[in-house]
């Protein structure tokens, strides 16, 4: 599983998906690839993006290798036999197309091992809604690069609120213009400046790691 | 890859400082206080008044110079990957000199300075990957100063595994220099091949070179040891006001001095440096850190291209009494400057010294090097291939993608994108989550850790004795 991790960590693709399906023929569970392999390495990636000691590209290609590591294992999840974290309801809120750093959030929780439905950009308040109650998910997380999409942070909140979700959801923010006071203003639980930080906030608010 | 060099003389007005320079040689000529160096200069052709120590030195032999001085010039470092060789195209950076005082490390006292701070600073710019030449950066207050010269030398080249500008004070202060030389590099030859140090020459502005100094030449030029001359010509005060007259002088004085270690040793290296600054009239004193400055960095540049000699322009002061705002926009607007001059060398790019260069202040360096990062990346240019223009690319990711992902960045962003390492680039958030560090105290921490760390190979034992038997020899008999 070691190796599955380096690998994981080098960003070589071809050698995680080789050595994962190494493990499956050999019979190791699933869910011990998953945690012990992949999940695992990319956490170390995580903790060294969170102390800048990797560049971006760098953690891309690590989220790359484990994202075809998580193919292999995909079928395995039909049967029960892969428990993966809660269900993130993710996007980039209303008016707002900017989706790179959400897309960014998005790898690196599903790197973290939680179920990410990402919903895409410019997403309307309605459909958070909707997309948190059909998938039961524990999390909304939402990003906003604009100061003048911000406020759509906010109008969710409110929706989620009169569709009676909000107490059973948390809601985290974030996005270049977004600060925590701001975060605190508009009634979110959390605020995570970068992808690193975003999969802290979510473990956290959740009281869930692998 | 185009580069950039600023220039601000027309060729015309490079032709023009010339020729004023060469009339300035002339008439009134340089005053030299040495009688053999003024027979050397008569024999070749100059006119020389031995009872007023002038020598009126004709053009011929500013050609002669030009001739035979070598456009290339190597000093060693004691590890060959830090070898500092001229006439390469790359812009290199060193340390500053000269500071008499420190700002101390741990109490904040400013205390006059001690050997062992320049040993400490020395050791510190080993460190700085931007510092590729070190000067004296400190001159101790705590050693007697009939042997200064070599306390300096001694805690130089025993600090550091880069080049070196070393000290001699006079004509035995060289030869003992030279015998330190021999000893870390183990025979006359060895240190002939492989010089660690270099010398330079003052020239006093206006248009005087003092016996002492000019004792140090003959010694040092004769043994065959790379040389640097320069002078710090003061518009307004040691120069003419006005910066084209101070430029010719300079130019004039530059010469001299090289014509001198030319008929001394025909194709000997040597290095023309230009300091060149004005004199403040309303606070009546000299300065380093003004736009004059910079300018005439890059026109002195420009005549030392013309001449195609080896040569090193003054780079970043700041008059500014602590580290603050002052500190940083002067040296980096200076460093930036004079490296965009085209000099091969930027002297002082890296200093400690704030208050123009008396003070110096361990953080400073630091910080400089980090400017200098940032400069040498500026310089670096942009490089236009086809790979770089990566239409492909571009048209792969198509409007509204993103190229964060694409294998192209990640073969190109590091060698694109310099790596700051001390300016901070967090969010706010995380900045005061770590401590909320201004620039100073980030370089403290910076300091703190290579003081702490690092150690270039120390000299033999031996050769370690042989070097502290030479100081206090120095010592005694004087």
């Amino acid at each position: 599983m070691k190796t599955i991790a380096n690998s994981v960590i080098e960003g070589e693709k071809e050698k995680v998906r080789e050595l994962v399906q190494q493990a499956i023929a050999n019979r190791v569970s699933a869910d011990k690839i998953l945690s012990e392999g992949l999940i695992a390495g990319m956490n170390v990636v995580g903790g060294k993006m969170r102390k800048h000691e990797v560049f971006l590209p760098e953690v891309l290609l690590s989220a790359g290798a484990m994202q075809a590591g998580m193919d292999l294992l995909k079928p395995l999840l039909a049967t029960g036999e892969v428990s993966l974290g809660p269900k993130v309801v993710l996007g980039t809120v209303k008016g707002d197309i900017h989706d790179i750093g959400k897309n960014l959030v998005g790898m690196m929780l599903t790197g973290a091992g939680f179920q990410v439905v990402d919903l895409g950009k410019d997403i309307p308040a309605e459909r958070f809604v909707q997309a948190t109650k059909e998938e039961e998910a524990q999390i909304v997380a939402m990003s906003a690069l604009l100061t003048t999409t911000m406020p759509e942070m906010r109008n969710t909140i409110e929706a989620l609120k009169v569709a009676g979700l909000r107490e059973k959801v948390k809601v985290i923010v974030g996005g270049a213009p977004v600060s925590p006071e701001y975060a605190a203003q508009i009634g979110a639980d959390g605020y995570g400046r970068d992808a690193a930080v975003a999969v802290d906030k979510v473990r956290e608010l959740v009281g869930w790691q692998l | 890859m185009h580069g950039i060099t600023a220039e601000v003389l027309s060729k015309e007005e490079i032709s023009q400082i010339h020729q004023a320079a060469l009339e300035v040689l002339k008439d009134p000529g340089v005053k030299i206080e040495h009688e053999e160096a003024l027979d050397i200069l008569n024999r070749a052709g100059a006119e020389v008044d031995q009872a007023k120590q002038i020598a009126h030195i004709p053009s011929h032999l500013v050609e002669y110079a030009l001739n035979h001085a070598p456009r290339f010039m190597t000093v060693c470092g004691r590890d060959p990957k830090y070898d500092l060789k001229s006439g390469t195209g790359e812009v290199h950076f060193s340390s500053g000199h000269g500071a008499t005082f420190v700002l101390d490390f741990d109490t904040g006292e400013r205390r006059p300075a001690t050997k062992k701070d320049l040993e400490n600073v020395t050791r510190l710019h080993d460190a700085l990957e931007n510092t590729h030449f070190i000067f004296p950066q400190i001159y101790p207050q705590d050693v007697s100063t009939r042997a200064l010269d070599r306390h300096i030398s001694q805690a130089l080249l025993s600090n550091t595994e880069k080049p070196c500008v070393a000290t001699a004070y006079d004509g035995k202060g060289a030869r003992d220099l030279i015998r330190m030389g021999i000893a870390i590099a183990g025979s006359e030859e060895a240190l002939r091949r492989r010089p660690m140090f270099t010398v330079s020459l003052g020239a006093v502005s206006p248009l005087l070179f003092e016996r002492d100094r000019v004792d140090v030449l003959l010694e040092i030029c004769r043994f065959g040891l790379p040389f640097q001359v320069y002078n710090i010509p003061s518009a307004g005060g040691t120069s003419p006001a006005t910066l084209a007259g101070t430029l010719v002088m300079a130019v004039a004085e530059l010469l001299a001095g090289l014509i001198l270690t030319q008929l001394v040793k025909p194709g000997v290296p040597v290095r023309l440096e230009g300091y060149a600054s004005i004199m403040d009239q309303k606070y009546s004193r000299f300065t380093f850190a003004c736009p004059e400055k910079a300018l005439m960095a890059v026109a002195q540049a420009q005549m030392f291209r013309h001449y195609g000699v080896p040569h090193g322009i003054h780079g970043a002061t700041t008059r500014a009494n602590v580290l603050d705002a002052q500190a940083g926009y002067e040296t980096g607007i200076l460093d930036m400057f004079t490296a965009l001059s085209g000099s091969e060398l930027v002297i002082e790019a890296v200093s400690s010294g704030i208050e123009d260069t008396v003070l110096s202040v361990y953080e400073q360096a630091v910080i400089n090097n980090e400017i200098c990062g940032m400069v040498n990346r500026i310089l670096r240019g942009i490089e236009v291939n086809p790979d770089t223009l990566a239409l492909s690319v571009i048209r792969e990711v198509g409007p509204g993608g993103e190229f964060l992902t694409h294998k192209h960045t990640l073969e190109h962003f590091k060698l694109e994108n310099w790596d700051a390492k001390l300016g901070n680039r967090m969010a706010r958030d995380e900045w005061v989550e770590s401590g909320a560090l201004d620039i100073r105290a980030r370089a403290r921490e910076e300091v703190k850790r290579i003081l702490a760390t690092h150690h270039p190979k120390p000299l033999d034992t031996n050769v370690q004795r042989k070097l502290a038997q030479i100081v206090e020899e120095a010592e005694g008999s004087l």
